[in-house]
């Protein structure tokens, strides 16, 4: 079976025009109403309804009218930012088109609620007398759920594509010989400065609300442990080979993943892209295969005979993915032989 | 780090454990600062004793190749980063040996020549 070939260049353009050329156009022209109306809105604007569709938090019209259109710009650019250059590289998958269709859908959700919560205010001579927002946020849904789907099926359909994979350097192991390898990975810096940094956050929050709200409180020092414990955990991993397999674990000893000599149907170096090929970093599983992946390059991918495929992005992996191969190729003559003489 | 050992071998388990190190920091797969497994799974995985391992890593460490921190347990040193180096050197001069027809073992025999003289 042989897929219809994909037009990479297609994949790229169709994503900037819903992810980044037409987020422009809603912010520019939600700017332009905003500005036309500015003269009828009542100063200090209503930006917050409580649950009763009262207004209950009020802000100045100059400061609405940059939060509104920089977060409509911004957070589809953000996601833009992320999947482009993966598209750019000749990489692609379904994780890439939700991502063009995330940052669309954004956009017009947030153009929606901005251009809806002035044009409820024009006229008015108080923020207190605005109407409930409620027919605006259900609009801002509808619509943003319309521009999503729209947006995901005029995207080409994207599989997944993957580098060539290469066989490891061969490992030439002598029969009376004992082999291990072992490498020490971990997430690039800034990603777990930025978990770290979170977890301090959330967990400062609570200490300083502890006082006043307990429940809260405990429940913030409770999130920001947690998060400090996956970052200690989750984002550095040892990888070993040896006679017991494959085995990845978190420095804790835990989680940990083994696969073991005889399960090992190939092992490969690949190129690994976490966006595109696991829909992002971290502990991940896909259908057909689960990944180990700290950062984006060179990865032990293990085929196995059980199973999904297994990978690990992991430094120097091809000596790792040559060791495996040696090893699973003399356990599988030794049992082999052992099966002939029984 | 790749380790190999051959039970079969004259040479001790825990010198071949520190010259597979050795080769592992020449050939650039173990860098400054990088920490070498604990000692214990080193031992479980190659199934030798754990003092045969920790052997290994205090050559390594007399060499100064390695530091031991308490809790931190084995880290490539910043002297190792030297080797790298000279193993570049190393690699040219027995290049250069074998195109001038000079056997191996006369190339090892003249760097002892000359170790002796330096002292």
């Amino acid at each position: 079976m042989t897929p219809t070939p994909i037009d990479q260049g297609r994949v790229v353009r169709t994503f900037t025009v819903v992810g980044l050329i037409l987020p422009a156009i809603i912010t520019v022209v939600s700017l332009v109403l905003a500005l036309a109306w500015r003269g009828a809105l009542p100063d200090p604007i209503a930006t917050h309804w409580g649950p009763g569709g009262e207004v209950d938090g009020t802000g100045p019209v100059g400061l609405m009218l940059v939060v509104g259109p920089l977060l409509m710009l911004g957070l589809p650019a953000l996601l833009a930012a992320t999947a482009l250059p993966v598209l750019r590289r000749g990489r692609r998958g379904p994780v890439t088109r939700l991502l063009g269709a995330t940052a669309l859908a954004l956009a017009v959700l947030l153009g929606v609620l901005f251009v809806g919560s002035l044009a409820i205010q024009r006229g008015l001579d108080a923020a207190a007398d605005a109407p409930s927002i409620a027919p605006v946020i259900w609009s801002s849904y509808a619509a943003s759920v319309v521009a999503g789907l729209a947006a995901w099926f005029v995207q080409p359909k994207q599989d997944t594509v993957r580098e060539e994979t290469t066989a490891g350097t061969a490992i030439a192991l002598g029969d009376g010989e004992k082999a291990m390898w072992a490498r020490t990975q971990s997430m690039t810096g800034w990603f777990m400065v930025l978990l770290v940094a979170a977890a301090i956050l959330v967990g400062g929050i609570g200490v300083a609300v502890l006082p006043s709200e307990p429940a809260a409180g405990w429940l913030g020092i409770a999130v920001g442990v947690v998060i400090g414990l996956a970052a200690l955990t989750f984002t550095t991993v040892t990888v070993t080979v040896s006679e017991a397999g494959l085995t990845v674990r978190g420095v804790l000893g835990w989680p940990r993943k083994v696969v073991a000599l005889h399960d090992v149907e190939s092992a490969r170096v690949a190129q690994v892209n976490g966006i595109a090929d696991f829909g992002g970093w971290g502990w991940r599983l896909r259908p057909g295969a689960e990944g180990v992946v700290l950062r984006d390059g060179e990865a032990i991918w293990v085929s196995r005979t059980s199973g999904r495929d297994i990978a690990v992005t992991v430094d120097d992996a091809a000596t790792g993915a040559g060791l495996l191969t040696a090893l699973a190729q003399r356990a599988a003559t030794t049992s082999g032989a052992d099966e002939g003489r029984a | 780090m790749l380790l190999r050992i051959d039970a079969s071998s004259t040479e001790p388990l825990f010198a071949q454990i520190a010259a597979s190190i050795r080769a592992d920091v020449a050939r650039g797969a173990l860098k400054v600062g990088e920490r070498l497994p604990p000692a214990r799974t080193v031992a479980e995985e190659l199934d030798v004793n754990l003092h045969t391992v920790l052997h290994a890593y205090q050559e390594l460490r007399d060499e100064g190749l390695v530091d031991m921190r308490p809790g931190r347990g084995a880290v490539i040193s910043a002297h190792a980063g030297e080797l790298g180096e000279l193993h570049v050197k190393v690699a040219s001069l027995v290049a250069e040996a074998r195109a001038r027809g000079v056997a191996d073992e006369v190339l090892v025999s003249l760097v002892r020549v000359a170790q002796r003289e330096a002292q």
